[in-house]
């Protein structure tokens, strides 16, 4: 099976997803990275990455509600899997970890 | 804002839907519906709608693609998958066999479209004319030499009189063409007149300009692309003036910037200028007999009466011309490239015959490696039969077997197409730079090499991928998982069908190096064949407007530059088409038109210049006396004019000047050695048209850098002036025979190459299915001499056999090639010889390199496995 590794998109877009908890989908989470990072992101980038995120068994989804402005079309929603948690608190005390190392910069 | 046109765009919604996998399109479409309303909210609809389409775009990845999900459900494309996995696993298996397979075929496709890109090119000389079907070049034949420039005055008769012809153009090129714009001068080499309907008649792209009124005015000048650059940089050119050289300071304006003559057109040129700058009188009358006339005729026209017509003209022009002597003909431009070769030709032609030699060479090449490829495929599949006995058991019907075997063989000809198409796109500067055309090789920019290549696919899937496949699928099942390949199928025999292809990839083989050595021989005897003059050491000047008018000057120039032993202007020069005029005898009446003979005009110095030899007389006498003109003859020219009159006694009329002949000049081969040695006229009336300079060998570089200085001292104007090496024009002239050697030679030696792989599995296949017998002769006692003579047997029968089917016929080849020079080098019985023997040695070598080992190795190994 592809790699278990966890770009950095893909970082994002699994916290986001954790975040929204339970209302996140597509559209969602690419409004919540736009107000989080000021980052814009295309839709088909998202949807991209979830599938991913998916195949990696990081996330699982189910397809859910419907609102006015989708016409009636249902979502898939997402919600982090147990595995999708530990490999962001993994990518986290990595993180905390290698900051801990580096010496105090001097500029 | 109305709600209705709110909606996203109906249009991208439908592309959506299009690709759109169906697991994946519900969701999206919501998404991206929700995502445009937000969108209307913040940035207005216009916008929005914009987007809604990059996005729909952006949404294309393959995972989410219908097709995708299709092809991972369908079970034709699992079975493909499969088989295509077994055929790369097959030829994995036996990487040796699979190179040699491979390799060959490709090596055969590379050839095959090398030549047929190369016959493409030739034979598409001038097609790009938009009606070059309709357009005729009018040729004429006078006492039997045809002539391809023609009157100045024909092309106005067929603008008036002939209604055949819908339109028209003349060609005469320009003299002096030296080109100025401010103090920047070139000299030109394709500078021509033309009548303004030039354009309508031949096919050129403009870049700037109309080109239907760029030939109008009569001070007008149409110049190609690379001209544009060469004298206008980046600047605009149009409305530029440039000033020709003969043409006294008067300037002509730029009116029109054509694309760059294609490659492939007999009339290169790079300055057209309008026919009209001569007025009325001049282009109308029937002299000046260095007209090109091109006439696009209308559909259907009657090209008998259109000659007659012209014929009729001709005679009223010039009375008392004896009808008999004159006939006129159309040409096809697009046949001018390959198919004449007449006098006062433009170009420098191609040749039918070689075109045909090469492709056929292709052809043989491709023949041996296809052949190379059924047999191996054939031998390669033998060791599969328990493969096929097991598939048959467990129930494949034999057309399934066959599918699976043209189908392994259609990969491997695939593989080898494409392998030799990246050989061909990486080989393709190095043909471009032998054959100094620009070959459209490379298939990544032309892609017109690519059906062909589908074709020959094809067609070799046809022959060769489906002959193994029948004889493979034949296996009976059940004899062959009982007793081996050998219950089923004689395997240790090689069929007749494959016996007859051995021989015929023999007799191909030994075909071409009968042919390359003989093509050797023959291009070697007329490049090294005594001209009857001494071509090395001579330097030619052309003398032209600058130079006429100080020739004096410049001969004591030039004869005072240390290293130059002799100077010479003459009107002609050999190596170049010397002209051809009535010569007169005077006092003999004979029948018929005086003779028009070739006639140099020269100064004294000629015989001594190009250390030509008398039979008889005397050379021209150093101190001419003025008014009186001396000839010398060549014998041919003796024995026509004077027949068995001695004509050191007669006299002679040319060009109005009668004289006696001096001398007789043994005769000498002033063009190349394709055609016999014509009659000759040497006139002491100089005329100046060339310099040549004999100079002492060593001193070359001083010799050159003399004419230069003295170029820059005499003219200082002028651009200085270019000089040529006599050799350099005839290494020129035997170019086409040069390269034709060297292919040739590459070739053969391809083809050799070929046959010895195909020879070289073969007998690697044999060798190891007689490896027990071998084993059980030689403990039996046999010698290795007689297990070699037992393994090499039927190849010598074969190859027996292959030479007496192809020596005739390589016979018969080269003689037809031979015929078309007028010098032919005997057919050596040497080459006949030795190329049986070398081939007979390297398909021996070959096969016996395997033979040996297998009789090296130990019996034992062979036999204690059973």
């Amino acid at each position: 099976m592809k790699g278990t590794h966890l770009g950095e998109l893909e970082e994002l877009v699994l916290l986001t997803t954790a975040i929204l908890d339970g209302n996140a989908y597509t559209v969602t989470i690419a409004n919540e990275i736009k107000a989080q990072s000021n980052r814009g992101i295309t839709l088909s980038t998202v949807h991209t990455s979830l599938h991913r995120l998916e195949q990696k068994g990081f996330v699982k989804s189910e397809v859910g509600g419907t609102t006015k402005a989708r016409g009636g079309r249902r979502k898939r929603l997402y919600w982090i899997t147990k595995t999708g948690y530990d490999a962001l608190s993994d990518a986290r005390e990595l993180r905390i970890k290698m900051w801990d190392l580096m010496p105090k910069p001097g500029f | 804002m109305k709600k209705s046109s709110s909606h996203p765009p109906k249009l991208a919604d439908r592309i959506l839907k299009w690709y759109c996998a169906n697991r994946y399109f519900e969701e999206v479409q919501g998404d991206l519906h929700e995502w445009f309303y937000q969108r209307v909210e913040e940035q207005g609809l216009l916008r929005a709608r914009w987007m809604y389409y990059v996005d729909v775009v952006r949404y294309f990845r393959s995972f989410r693609l219908k097709s995708t999900q299709k092809i991972n459900n369908n079970s034709n494309y699992l079975s493909m998958k499969n088989l295509l996995k077994l055929t790369l696993r097959n030829l994995r298996r036996d990487l040796l066999s699979a190179f040699l397979r491979i390799g060959n075929l490709a090596l055969g496709m590379v050839v095959f479209l090398l030549t047929l890109v190369y016959a493409r090119y030739e034979l598409n000389y001038d097609q790009f004319h938009e009606n070059h079907e309709r357009v005729y070049r009018m040729g004429h034949k006078l006492n039997g030499d045809p002539w391809a420039a023609g009157p100045m005055g024909l092309g106005a008769f067929l603008q008036a009189d002939a209604p055949e012809v819908e339109r028209m153009t003349r060609i005469f090129p320009a003299q002096d063409t030296w080109i100025k714009k401010g103090d920047q001068v070139f000299t030109e080499q394709n500078v021509f007149f033309t009548d303004s309907s030039f354009f309508e008649v031949f096919t050129h792209k403009a870049i700037d300009g109309v080109l239907s009124e760029s030939l109008k005015d009569i001070r007008s000048i149409v110049i190609t692309e690379s001209m544009a650059i060469k004298y206008f940089g980046t600047e605009n050119p149009i409305g530029q003036e440039l000033e020709l050289g003969a043409e006294n300071g008067r300037t002509r304006m730029v009116t029109a910037v054509i694309e760059d003559v294609p490659e492939q057109s007999h009339l290169q040129f790079d300055f057209l200028l309008p026919l009209r700058t001569f007025g009325e009188r001049f282009t109308s009358a029937w002299r000046n007999w260095a007209t090109y006339t091109y006439a696009e005729l209308y559909e259907g026209a009657d090209q008998e009466a259109l000659n007659a017509r012209v014929k009729n003209a001709y005679l009223t022009a010039y009375k008392g011309n004896d009808p008999d002597n004159l006939d006129c003909f159309l040409t096809p431009i697009a046949d001018i490239h390959l198919k004449t070769n007449h006098e006062k030709e433009l170009a420098d032609n191609g040749n039918t015959s070689y075109v045909y030699i090469l492709l056929s060479i292709g052809v043989f090449v491709l023949l041996i490696s296809g052949i190379n490829f059924m047999n191996l495929s054939v031998i390669k599949g033998l060791d599969r039969g328990k493969e096929v006995g097991l598939r048959k058991t467990l129930g494949a019907t034999r057309p399934q077997i066959i599918a699976q075997f043209i189908a392994e063989n259609l990969v491997t000809i695939v593989i080898s197409a494409i392998i030799s198409v990246l050989a061909l796109a990486a080989l393709s500067p190095i043909f471009s730079n032998f054959s100094e055309l620009n070959l459209p090789l490379n298939g990544f920019y032309n892609t017109n090499i690519l059906w062909p290549l589908g074709l020959l696919v094809l067609f070799l899937e046809l022959i060769c991928g489906v002959y193994p496949a029948m004889v493979l699928s034949r296996y009976k099942p059940a004899q062959v998982l009982k007793a081996g390949m050998k219950g089923s199928i004689k395997s240790g025999r090689v069929s007749f069908l494959r016996k007859g292809l051995i021989v015929m990839q023999f007799g191909i083989s030994l075909i071409l190096v009968i042919s390359s050595i003989l093509i050797y021989n023959q291009v070697d005897f007329i490049q090294n064949r005594d001209m009857g003059f001494e071509k090395d050491q001579i330097l030619l000047v052309q003398v032209d407007g600058e130079i006429r008018p100080k020739l004096s000057a410049f001969v004591d120039g030039l004869e005072s530059i240390s290293g130059v032993q002799d100077v010479t202007i003459s009107s002609d020069v050999p190596g170049y088409r010397i002209s051809m005029e009535a010569v007169i005898e005077i006092g003999v009446t004979k029948p018929g038109d005086a003779p028009n003979i070739r006639t140099i005009m020269s100064d004294v110095d000629f015989v001594n210049v190009y250390g030509l030899s008398l039979r008889e007389g005397r050379d021209f006498r150093q101190e001419q006396v003025e008014g009186v003109v001396e000839y010398l003859v060549n014998e041919s020219a003796a024995a026509l004019i004077f027949e068995d009159r001695n004509p050191l006694e007669g006299r002679i009329v040319y060009r109005g000047d009668t004289g006696r002949v001096v001398g007789i000049l043994k005769d000498f081969n002033f063009r190349t050695v394709h055609s016999q040695v014509e009659p000759l006229v040497i006139s002491s009336n100089m005329r100046s048209g060339v310099a040549s300079i004999r100079f002492e060998p060593q001193s070359t570089k001083a010799v050159l850098d003399g004419i230069d200085e003295l170029s820059k001292s005499l003219f200082p104007e002028a651009p200085s002036i270019n000089a040529e090496f006599l050799s350099d024009r005839f290494a020129q002239l035997y170019k086409a025979e040069s390269k034709l050697k060297s292919l040739v030679w590459l070739f053969c030696v391809i083809s050799i190459v070929l046959t010895m792989s195909g020879i070289f599995g073969m007998a690697s296949y044999m060798a190891r299915q007689k490896t027990r017998e071998i084993a059980i002769r030689k403990v039996l006692g046999s010698s290795v001499n007689q297990l070699f003579a037992l393994m090499s047997r039927s190849f010598a029968w074969l190859l027996l056999l292959a030479i007496v089917l192809a020596l005739p016929t390589a016979y018969y080849l080269s003689g037809w090639w031979l015929s078309n020079f007028a010098y032919q080098v005997p057919v050596a019985a040497w080459a006949f010889i030795g190329a049986v023997a070398a081939v007979f040695l390297l398909i021996l070598f070959s096969s016996g390199l395997v033979t040996f080992r297998a009789i090296k190795a130990n019996p034992t190994e062979a036999l204690k496995s059973d």
